[in-house]
């Protein structure tokens, strides 16, 4: 069995909305994101998790981003994304507010064809400044009641440990928000760490059913240098060489990202 | 290790005077109680209090990693970021992202934030500073400090920046529910009309009083932060690494 199978991203064209799985420096889909933005796609909507890092800075870097839907980007004590930082602030990226519940909420909505779902009133001036939120009185009992937008997505990309020939994916640690994003998402394409028969995920039940899923590919490295959890764990060095080369140069910290890639396959 | 210049022995390390950071730990874990408590991701600082809370006070403790879902982590040693794998370690139960913002919308019992920017009244920014600094975004700090019953702020920096008048942009908004503001060098509890100084935790009054742009009372008496040789050494059995130090 290969270690790595070839990366297809030829759904993906300009203008889609696309989701990234995976959370913070955790099993983000490293491998199908660099094919993305190898791919000349431009103008691309990202949607990640509620604490994205290097997922979303790197598209953004890559030119392949105009929106940015995503309630947190940064580095966990290393600072914002700093492709994200510098393209919302010369507005070439537009970076919509949004909380979690804004998110979540959305992705409900478009996983049940519906056009909105509720939100919690919180008072934060990110769900009332948001372009996404609506407040309405409720028909019931004519009390205030906010509304998100169904956020519905084209493309989903997910890293998990392991998947089979029926398309489950098998997660060690935590799924974070992977099911969300997949249930909302007109297609998903998966990376895993390692490929197994159909039977050997049949006893325990996979974490997300392939019938959420549409492909997947085995790339062992898939989510590096952020950590695929319980399989490897974050490269540091790898993410911090990115973010020194990405604040000096625009774009650098994505070819840094492929060279090193290089070095590893 | 990360702590000090030079190399120390077990013994060397339980004499050593407790560190900024330990000291918030243990000021963050002593306002802790029973319950459900939800700890967010670059957060050694609050499992710190948790892990102390429930294994040397003895708290009925249910506590979740916000990222993961990792229920009741029992780690050897503090990582990083809470989102680790390690932190799967003796863990009960994993819940899914969706099933943990159900938890926030819920209501639980305590959480920790903290921002670019608080202010008296407990207003957290982590969006976007008055000079136009970008931080990181929002991510779950709307709906928990709508839905925490009980909100500590920990900063990790004490200065007129971080701790203002007023905050540029209300992403956390309190609901009466923000305890306290616990800084590397200053507890202020929260409940009155002002913020309270309760405690100096490093420095003195007049750097505490320098570096806090917001208006504040001080408690009578002592404001000396008390930690005994056990606490120090049981705070430190849970940070085996030195996370802290």
């Amino acid at each position: 069995m290969p270690h790595h199978d070839a990366l297809d991203v030829s759904s993906i064209s300009s203008g889609m909305t696309i989701a990234v799985g995976g959370y913070l420096e955790q099993n983000v889909p490293v491998a199908l994101l660099l094919a993305v933005a190898d791919s000349g796609v431009r103008d691309l909507t990202v949607v990640a998790a509620p604490s994205a890092s290097l997922g979303v800075d790197l598209l953004v870097a890559a030119g392949a981003v105009d929106r940015v839907i995503c309630p947190y980007v940064g580095f966990e004590g290393r600072g914002a994304g700093p492709a994200l930082q510098r393209e919302v602030a010369s507005r070439r990226v537009e970076r919509e507010l949004c909380d979690q519940e804004i998110l979540v909420a959305g992705l409900r909505a478009a996983a049940q064809g519906c056009s909105c779902a509720p939100v919690l009133e919180t008072g934060s001036d990110s769900v009332h400044e948001s372009p996404r939120v609506r407040t309405v009185s409720s028909p019931f009992d004519g009390s205030s009641l906010t509304l998100a937008a169904a956020l519905p997505i084209d493309v989903t990309l997910l890293h998990a440990q392991v998947g089979d020939q029926s398309r489950n994916l098998c997660y060690w640690g935590s799924p974070f928000l992977d099911l969300m994003f997949a249930q909302a998402s007109a297609q998903v394409l998966a990376t895993v760490d390692t490929l197994v028969p159909v039977t050997s995920l049949a006893v325990t039940g996979p974490t997300i059913s392939g019938v959420w899923v549409d492909a997947v590919a085995v790339c062992r490295d898939g989510a590096w240098p952020t950590a695929s959890h319980g399989t490897y764990p974050e490269d540091k060095d790898a993410v911090e060489d990115y973010l020194r080369h990405e604040k000096e140069a625009p774009g650098s910290g994505v070819e840094r990202l492929h060279i090193r890639r290089g070095v590893l396959t | 290790m990360t702590s000090g210049t030079t190399s120390t022995t077990p013994s060397d390390t339980l004499l050593s005077p407790p560190t900024p950071s330990e000291r918030m730990a243990l000021a963050l874990s002593r306002r802790l109680g029973p319950g459900r408590i939800i700890v967010g991701a670059a957060s050694a600082i609050p499992i710190t209090a948790v892990l102390y809370a429930k294994n040397v006070r003895g708290l009925a403790i249910d506590w979740i990693c916000s990222g993961t879902g990792f229920v009741n982590p029992r780690p050897d040693q503090l990582w990083p970021s809470s989102t680790q794998f390690e932190y799967r370690d003796g863990a009960t139960s994993v819940l899914p992202y969706h099933e943990i913002a159900t938890l926030f919308e819920r209501g639980f019992d305590y959480t920790f934030f903290g921002g670019l920017e608080v202010d008296g009244a407990g207003r957290l920014n982590t969006t976007v500073t008055s000079s136009g600094a970008m931080g990181p975004g929002p991510a779950g700090l709307p709906v928990g400090m709508a839905r925490a019953r009980n909100v500590l702020i920990y900063m990790t920096r004490h200065h007129r920046r971080a701790l203002v008048d007023k905050v540029a942009h209300v992403t956390g908004r309190p609901a009466g529910n923000v305890r306290a503001i616990v800084t590397p060098k200053a507890e202020f509890e929260m409940g009155g009309e002002r913020p309270t100084l309760v405690r100096v935790l490093s420095g003195t009054e007049a750097e505490i009083a320098e570096g806090t742009g917001f208006d504040y009372a001080t408690a009578a008496g002592s404001l000396d932060q008390t930690i005994s040789d056990d606490a120090l050494a049981a705070l430190r059995a849970i940070d085996r690494g030195g996370m802290l130090r």
